[in-house]
């Protein structure tokens, strides 16, 4: 099996640019461009799906520049809906952080739409966010498979109203939406009815909105209260954050041996996953917020009780800070571990026991025994990027630590080690 | 093996209808777009139980068209039955698993893989069928190793991230079908 073997690290110094995210990166463009006022958007994600977006907000007449490597973007804000445009065929590959909200979004201009996608696109359904739409008048047809891209759209035909969807939808449909609904007259209410919808993501969409000076509430993420008629301003200028999760394993690291500053992520950011920083704190570590960066220094950590049901990604990191800290830490409500892709609590008891501590687990709850000295290990990862990610904090215990299958960072973040081996001193 | 992905899939639509307690599925009714699969229409929905193929699809051309043989298992797959997408639950996360309406389905689905065929050329990748998506949100698709048969996890213009199974009857077996309503009002 591929391997990486992390030499022992001294310590931790150094600076992190996260990038800011694909969904993230997408939602402000858009939102920018529909706002009064003129935006610059700074750490914006260069990635096909952004690409994709500049393209269609180009196509729909919006002045946009980028610059810094694609990295800034500078927006003329339309000051509400656009106008109907000229060329009215969207192609937009396979981003699927465009086609949604663009669907909506046209369905508001007056005018004959086709929006269409790649290979991958034709096979992924959009059904649940037309048939949404269709509930408010909108007029949509399938062009080829019922259900799927490509579509034609006859705009400007929906009005206010209720929208009834499922609750396993996607988060994107939802967004989509609600960063929609608030530009028509008159005040739309969505039900979503079942399990919910991931809370994290709409909370993000939410926070995002009020940004731009737009808002729509929600009882317990089950109904969504959008009043119309409003109009987005420009917060002049709007920093997109890295995804929070993925700092969590810089911020461990330096809260056990040195110190990192994280750019992109600062201390307003809307992602939950940042309640991480609060936890280390707790332990010991000293925070410095900014807001545009946050650093990490290390402190001497103890150990904690947590409940860390909001944070279940992030919980892993605190699980491997916990070797490091004085006395036991105990990781509690945790039990969603368990429907993660692997049986993650499982996972971290048996590779946490591979270096030396004394793990004890229940149904919920996960207690870790630091060691007084951490053993040199092969971790296996299970095919999981955050048991990957999180063991590689373990070398900071002066011991060189085998990480098995490496590559299932691939998944969320391809050049992880690389960058943690940027930050190390050995 | 084609036997074998067959049995596997049957297994899975039989274990969706036992576990929803109807005797067959419903999706939306579409007067353009229909299938051999259905039943009768119900409002604005098409109930339709799973339909063996006969004659199966040919995967002849796709073949001419990549130069090499269509993986057995793929033949097996999308050969079986005309029928609607099948949500299922695997213990990595959600599998909702593309199955052939009709003739035009296959035909734009192939048109579809020879477009996915030609972005590996590009990137000097060995060919894949994807047969799957995943969680709603999330880009990343299962797809068939047309060499080996190996299940792989994959996403859009990537090399494939993780072999997930060996093979696809192997794979279809640890799926659970789950209910997922494609309306509800």
């Amino acid at each position: 099996m591929n391997s990486i073997t992390l030499a022992p690290i001294k310590n931790i110094s150094g600076s992190v640019w996260l990038p800011g995210s694909k969904s993230l990166s997408n939602r402000a463009l858009l939102l920018s461009s529909l706002a009064e006022g003129n935006t610059t958007l700074t750490n914006l994600l260069r990635s096909d799906d952004t690409q994709h977006m500049v393209r269609a907000l180009h196509q729909l007449g919006i002045h946009l520049d980028l610059s810094d490597n694609g990295t800034r973007a500078e927006i003329r804000g339309n000051g509400g809906i656009f106008n109907t445009p000229i060329e009215r065929s969207f192609f937009l590959g396979n981003a699927g952080t465009a086609i949604r909200p663009l669907t909506c979004i046209l369905s508001l201009i007056d005018g004959e739409y086709e929006i269409d996608g790649d290979e991958y696109m034709r096979q992924r359904p959009i059904e649940h966010l037309t048939d949404a739409l269709r509930q408010l008048g909108a007029d949509i047809h399938y062009l080829d498979k019922e259900g799927y891209p490509p579509l034609k759209i006859i705009g400007g035909k929906i009005s206010c109203g209720h929208i009834k969807m499922p609750g396993h939808i996607s988060s994107q449909f939802l967004t989509s939406l609600l960063m929609s609904l608030p530009l028509i007259d008159g005040r739309s209410t969505i039900e979503v009815v079942g399990e919910q919808v991931s809370k994290p993501y709409l909370d993000i969409t939410l926070g995002m909105m009020k940004q731009f000076g737009v808002t729509a509430s929600h009882k317990d993420y089950h109904e969504f209260d959008i009043p119309g008629g409003q109009q987005y301003l420009s917060p002049g200028s709007y920093a997109i954050e890295g995804d929070a999760s993925s700092a969590s394993y810089f911020f461990g690291a330096a809260a056990i041996g040195g110190s990192v500053r994280v750019n992109g992520l600062g201390q307003n950011s809307v992602q939950g996953d940042l309640a991480f920083i609060d936890i280390i704190e707790h332990m010991g570590a000293r925070i410095i917020r900014n807001p545009e960066w946050i650093e990490v220094h290390k402190g001497p950590l103890k150990g904690v009780d947590v409940d860390l049901n909001h944070i279940p990604d992030a919980a892993m990191t605190i699980a491997t800070v916990a070797l490091f800290a004085e006395g036991p830490t105990r990781i509690r409500n945790i039990s969603n571990w368990r429907v993660k892709e692997t049986d993650r609590l499982q996972a971290m008891a048996t590779e946490l026991r591979k270096l030396g501590a004394t793990v004890e687990t229940g149904d919920d709850y996960i207690l870790i025994e630091p060691p007084q000295e951490i053993n040199a290990a092969d971790i296996d990862t299970y095919g999981d990027h955050r048991v990957a990610m999180s063991f590689s904090l373990a070398a900071l215990g002066n011991k060189a630590i085998q990480i098995n299958d490496p590559d299932c960072t691939r998944k969320t973040f391809p050049d992880y080690f690389d960058v943690l081996e940027s930050i190390s001193n050995h | 093996m084609t036997h074998k992905v067959n049995a596997a899939l049957s297994g899975l639509f039989q274990d969706a209808l036992d576990r929803s307690g109807q005797d067959s599925f419903s999706t939306s009714f579409d007067p353009s777009f229909r299938s051999e699969c259905e039943l009768h229409q119900q409002g604005d929905n098409t109930l339709w139980r799973p339909r063996l193929q006969s004659p199966p699809v040919d995967f002849t051309g796709l073949s001419n068209a990549v130069g090499s043989p269509i993986h057995p298992d793929v033949c097996a797959y999308f050969g079986s039955y005309w029928a609607g997408t099948l949500e299922s639950t695997s213990q990595e996360g959600h599998v909702s698993l593309l199955q052939l309406w009709n003739q035009e389905d296959f035909d734009r689905l192939i048109g579809n893989l020879i477009g996915h065929f030609m972005a590996k050329q590009k990137m000097k990748q060995a060919f894949t069928v994807f047969f799957a998506n995943t969680e709603p949100d999330s880009e990343f698709f299962l797809s068939i190793d047309n060499e080996s048969g190996q299940v792989l996890l994959e996403e859009p213009a990537k090399p494939p991230l993780q072999i997930v199974e060996q093979d696809l009857t192997t794979f279809l077996k640890r799926l659970t079908p789950v209910t997922v309503a494609t309306r509800i009002y």
